[in-house]
């Protein structure tokens, strides 16, 4: 039995299999690391759904919210990292780190979103919500 | 005779206990471990870079997230509102629903909406059972739909986007 030719065979097995798992490794890492999920978008939408319900009773626009009360009322917490920027114009609301309402304007991957809707109201009425999203810092 | 075979046999017996006694690992064991602990090795230290890589920077290029959209409870919201006011003294809920037609300033509801949706947005009555205009003519169908029962066998048809 040719006994150096079956050792040559299985060493080159071995390195097959330590290259097979470390791309593996390599795949799983950049998959996992990469690129991660943008969800701001997705975020400012489920956060103007919560404020157009808590802003409007009985279909028309809830005068006792205002600037003052208005996170203890729709219950939301904008948390220490002012990465929001929460405005209802109609009610005087603009909660959360302003500075990021200047990016508006402004398209790129980096700079915060910036989500702004309308809301019919009973009677004509048409309240603008805006919701900007920053980066995780 | 008899005395040398049993000293040849008590060698033997001899060899075998010491050789036990003083194990030393066969060449094919170890060549397997370093074989494994290099792999070890390569292992880590590629595992080490590729994180190391993947995280120098957060965001370099960050995918975006688009839910596949069923439902937009701001637009129904909306549409709701708009059926329920009223349109020159009359409740538009029941204005449509005794076959009155939509008038321009449904489109203000479309226009609010169809900036957020791919391909155009419509408004529309139609009788209850029948399919949707867009699906007659062709396989388009409605990014969401959105609609009201108004009776009557009629219903409001909001159509948001196109898929």
């Amino acid at each position: 039995m040719n006994r150096r030719g079956t050792d040559k065979i299985i060493s080159v097995y071995w390195f097959a299999i330590l290259f097979i798992v470390a791309a593996a490794v390599v795949y799983m890492v950049v998959v996992f690391y990469g690129t991660p999920y943008d969800v701001r978008e997705a975020e400012a939408s489920a956060m103007i759904n919560q404020i157009a319900d808590c802003i409007t009773e009985n279909n028309v626009l809830n005068a006792n919210v205002n600037n003052d009360n208005f996170l203890e009322e729709c219950h939301i917490n904008l948390g220490k990292e002012e990465r929001y920027y929460v405005e209802v114009r109609d009610l005087g609301v603009a909660k959360g780190n302003v500075n990021l309402n200047d990016f508006c304007d402004k398209e790129g991957n980096k700079l915060p979103k910036c989500v702004e809707r309308k809301l019919y109201l009973l009677g004509g009425d048409i309240v603008e919500i805006k919701v900007v999203v920053n980066n995780v810092k | 005779m008899r005395n040398q075979r049993g000293q040849i046999g008590e060698a033997k017996n001899q060899r075998f206990f010491l050789a036990l006694l003083n194990q030393k690992p066969k060449k094919g064991q170890v060549g397997d471990t370093i074989t494994w602990v290099v792999a070890t090795i390569v292992i880590v230290v590629i595992l080490g870079l590729s994180v190391f890589a993947a995280t120098l920077s957060p965001i370099k290029s960050s995918k975006e997230f688009r839910s596949e959209r069923k439902a937009d409870l701001l637009a129904t919201k909306s549409l709701i509102n708009y059926l329920s006011s009223k349109e020159s003294r009359e409740v538009l809920y029941i204005k449509l629903r005794e076959g009155g037609k939509i008038g321009e300033s449904s489109k203000k509801i479309v226009e609010y909406y169809e900036r957020d949706y791919t391909g155009s947005s419509e408004i529309y009555i139609k009788d209850k059972f029948e399919p949707p205009i867009q699906e007659v003519g062709g396989d388009v169908k409605c990014g969401v739909e959105i609609k009201v029962d108004l009776g009557n066998e009629k219903e409001v048809l909001l159509c948001l986007g196109s898929q």
